[in-house]
């Protein structure tokens, strides 16, 4: 240092940016004034002044902070800023680095709604789960909005082009202004009082600043909103404007038409859809139809359809091996019978009575024969004795007497007479001799007592 | 959700399941056909329910509960 006591232009500026880095005051800085040379750049950094009646200050606003401003600064606008200084080395100048930026007069406003975002979110107000599935196919839309604004336009037209078939009924109410909170509280309790006849509401408002959205901060016209039947999409001010009906909606749309696209489908996707449903309904029952056909053919073209006697095969076979048994079986019985008939026949013959029989018949004829002798003997016997008898009989036959010279008298019944008491007299006596006989008549009968 | 007047939806989503089931195929033949039906009749229906509304029924419903006639195509709403 000491050759050269110069320090260079970056060493400086090196330096005076610690300057401003170790300051305790420059950290952070709430800073108010006028807009100047603001132009908007889009999608970039921003680059503008802040002056005041005596000085200005340059101010850049990096993007990513300037996306979070709520609303739309313009040339002249007073604002609050907040930010650091610091310096930019290449130009050597000093800068505002602005973090945040509201419009100035506002900051009551704001504080406000701050806190009444903090004190709903708090109840839950704007809890996800508390939000509602959009309906696919409304019959009626309700819409909350000025009647003489573009919002129910766009939304008539949007619904009108994309689904026709929903009816809306717009429910005029004032959407600025000291009385807009309590004229939007009332359409929507119109609405709320009929039930289930909306399937959806919208409520909108086009743009405006901060205080011409105010209504739709008022506490009264978001627990309005929460409290409806049925879902609500909100699209009040532009995409930039966050209110808390946004907040508390079931949806939300950055304009009129959108709300009415999110509300209603559209009618050439759903025909084309439900085409589609049809066609594909067509070919899955032809599909099924020509699978049961390929089944049944299947099924016909089968062996057991085609020969259907093969069902049975099996049945005719035990069905014969069957009659076989049984007819084999039988035959065994038979054939053992006749076996055993056979046999017994065999020994019945073996004990036949014939030899019996003969022994008994020789016997007989034995018996027979010595009969028949013996009974010979017996009557030669007897004839010759009767022979002997009849001899003697003829020897002592009263006939020889006759012959002899004697006579024997009978009566006429042929009666024997032995004595003179059997006759009378003059009875016709019949006198037998040896070679005739002699009727005679009693001519005398005497008695004598000494005979006999 | 407040309890829906039309089934417009219900429909569909049975349309959707009746196409489902006969894709997936085991449905018995006389369950496919009458499904079948039943799909082309809601199919039709849907149809008719979409088609048949040409233009959007606007009104506009006075506090009183008075109704006006909008015109859908038209920007210009009666005057406050």
């Amino acid at each position: 240092m000491a050759e050269n006591k110069y320090l260079t232009v970056t060493d400086l500026n090196y330096y005076i940016t610690q300057k401003f880095k170790n300051d305790p005051y420059l950290h952070k800085v709430f800073l108010q004034g006028e807009l100047s040379n603001f132009r908007y750049r889009r999608n970039s950094h921003q680059y503008f002044s802040l002056k005041d009646e005596k000085s200005k200050i340059n101010v850049v606003m990096f993007r990513s902070y300037f996306d979070k401003v709520k609303f739309k600064p313009e040339e002249g606008m007073k604002v609050y800023v907040t930010g650091y200084v610091s310096v930019y080395g290449p130009q050597g100048s000093y800068q505002f680095y602005a973090e945040g930026m509201e419009p100035a007069g506002l900051g009551a406003l704001y504080e406000q709604l701050k806190q009444l975002q903090a004190k709903l979110a708090k109840e839950g107000l704007f809890n996800q789960d508390h939000k509602r599935k959009l309906p696919r196919f409304p019959d009626r839309i309700a819409v909350v909005t000025s009647a003489s604004g573009a919002v129910i336009h766009d939304i008539m037209v949007t619904a009108n082009r994309r689904f026709p078939h929903a009816e809306i009924d717009l429910y005029p109410a004032q959407v600025q202004g000291d009385t807009a909170a309590d004229s939007l509280v009332r359409a929507m309790r119109q609405i709320a009082e009929q039930g289930d006849k909306y399937d959806v509401m919208i409520i909108g408002r086009g743009g405006g600043s901060l205080e011409d959205l105010w209504p739709f901060n008022e506490e009264e016209v978001v627990r309005q909103i929460y409290a409806m039947p049925m879902p609500v999409i909100s699209s009040v001010g532009h995409e930039t404007d966050t209110t808390l009906c946004d907040l508390v909606a079931d949806a939300r749309a950055a304009t009129p038409t959108a709300a009415a696209e999110y509300a209603t489908p559209n009618l050439v996707d759903e025909l084309a859809g439900i085409q589609q449903l049809r066609s594909r309904l067509f070919s899955s029952m032809q599909a099924i139809i020509r699978e049961k056909r390929d089944r049944l053919k299947r099924i016909e073209n089968s062996v057991i359809m085609r020969e259907p006697t093969r069902l049975y095969d099996q049945q005719i076979e035990t069905v014969d091996r069957l009659k076989d048994r049984l007819h084999n079986s039988m035959k065994n019985k038979v054939d053992r019978s006749k076996q055993s008939y056979l046999l017994l026949k065999q020994r019945l013959f073996s004990a036949s009575p014939d030899k019996q029989m003969q022994q008994m018949q020789q016997q007989e004829h034995f018996l027979a024969k010595r009969l028949a002798d013996n009974m010979n003997h017996y009557l030669k016997d007897k004839r010759n004795s009767f022979s002997k008898i009849v001899q003697q009989l003829d020897d002592y036959s009263p006939l020889k007497t006759l012959e002899r010279g004697f006579v024997y008298t009978t009566d006429a019944n042929g009666k024997t007479v032995s004595s003179v008491k059997q006759v009378k007299k003059n009875e016709r006596l019949n006198l037998h001799f040896k070679d005739g006989q002699v009727e005679a008549t009693v001519t005398k009968i005497e008695e004598e007592n000494n005979a006999n | 959700m407040p309890t829906k007047k039309n089934n417009f939806e219900e429909q569909l989503n049975n349309l959707e399941q009746i196409v489902t089931n006969l894709e997936n195929g085991n449905v018995p033949l006389e369950d496919a056909l009458k499904q079948f039906q039943e799909g082309v009749k809601i199919s039709r229906d849907l149809d008719k329910k979409l088609t048949s509304a040409e233009e959007t029924v606007a009104k506009l419903i006075d506090s009183d509960g008075t109704e006006h006639k909008l015109d859908p195509n038209n920007a210009s709403a009666p005057e406050e």
